[in-house]
């Protein structure tokens, strides 16, 4: 008697989701370590846990499902609830990986000197030198045509090139 | 944002993993050198599953700075 060969089940393992937890001010590390002990003690499928400086009053749970993410903070001090929905990876990538400034930086753009003797001073971007990290500025306060090369830590961009903002 | 520096732990300049202060040597890549500015954090407990842990080249489980240094 010959018997057909079974097929193979691929078991697909469930893509993981980023969920943002609401947490008091300046306590967002400390959840994260408490939600990190939940994880291993109760054995739950979290992936990661991320505390970026820029979401203040939020941590960011990587795990597959919402179930997940209330087994984990259930009875955690400092924990507020939960943001709904979740969060696109292109915006968390965004976050974790932010491009260096002189990548976004155009010719044209308008940006303000934050270190050195013309801190404070506006300017449009003239020159970019990508090898050095270094841009030459148009002062704007100047009463003459004024050109300065700064480094690129030194500016913050104001209004980009195009934009209405 | 000096708020979300930890002051239990230092970060590990090579590898940026967090330590406790009085360790000396860092878990993850044996490194001597450590920094007390850092900021954010990554908490990686399955990198072979954890898109977030592959995005930022990370492959043991542990806790991780986003930022090392000034």
């Amino acid at each position: 008697m010959s018997e057909s060969p079974t097929p193979s089940v691929k078991v697909k393992l469930p893509e993981a989701l980023f969920f943002a937890i609401r947490t008091t001010a300046q306590q967002e590390i400390n959840v994260a370590i408490m939600v990190e002990a939940h994880a291993k003690v109760k054995n739950l499928p979290i992936y990661s846990i991320v505390v970026v400086p820029e979401l203040r009053g939020y941590i960011i749970i990587e795990a597959t499902g919402l179930h997940v993410v209330y087994e984990a903070i259930r009875g955690l001090k400092h924990v507020k609830g939960r943001a709904s929905g979740t969060i696109k990876w292109e915006d968390l990538e965004k976050l974790l990986k932010p491009k260096p400034l002189i990548e976004i930086l155009q010719e044209g753009d308008e940006v303000e000197v934050t270190a050195g003797p013309l801190r404070g001073a506006r300017a449009k971007v003239v020159a970019i030198d990508r090898a050095k990290n270094e841009v030459t500025l148009n002062i704007f306060e100047a009463q003459y045509a004024h050109t300065v090369t700064v480094p690129v830590e030194w500016i913050k961009i104001v209004k980009k090139v195009g934009s209405s903002a | 944002m000096s708020y979300q520096r930890a002051r239990s732990f230092k970060a590990c300049v090579n590898c940026k993993a967090l330590v406790r202060k009085e360790e000396e040597v860092c878990p993850i890549c044996g490194s001597r050198e450590f920094s007390e500015e850092w900021y954010g954090m990554v908490i990686v407990i399955n990198p072979e599953k954890s898109k977030v842990a592959k995005l930022l080249g990370i492959t043991k489980p542990g806790r991780y700075a986003l930022k090392v240094g000034v």
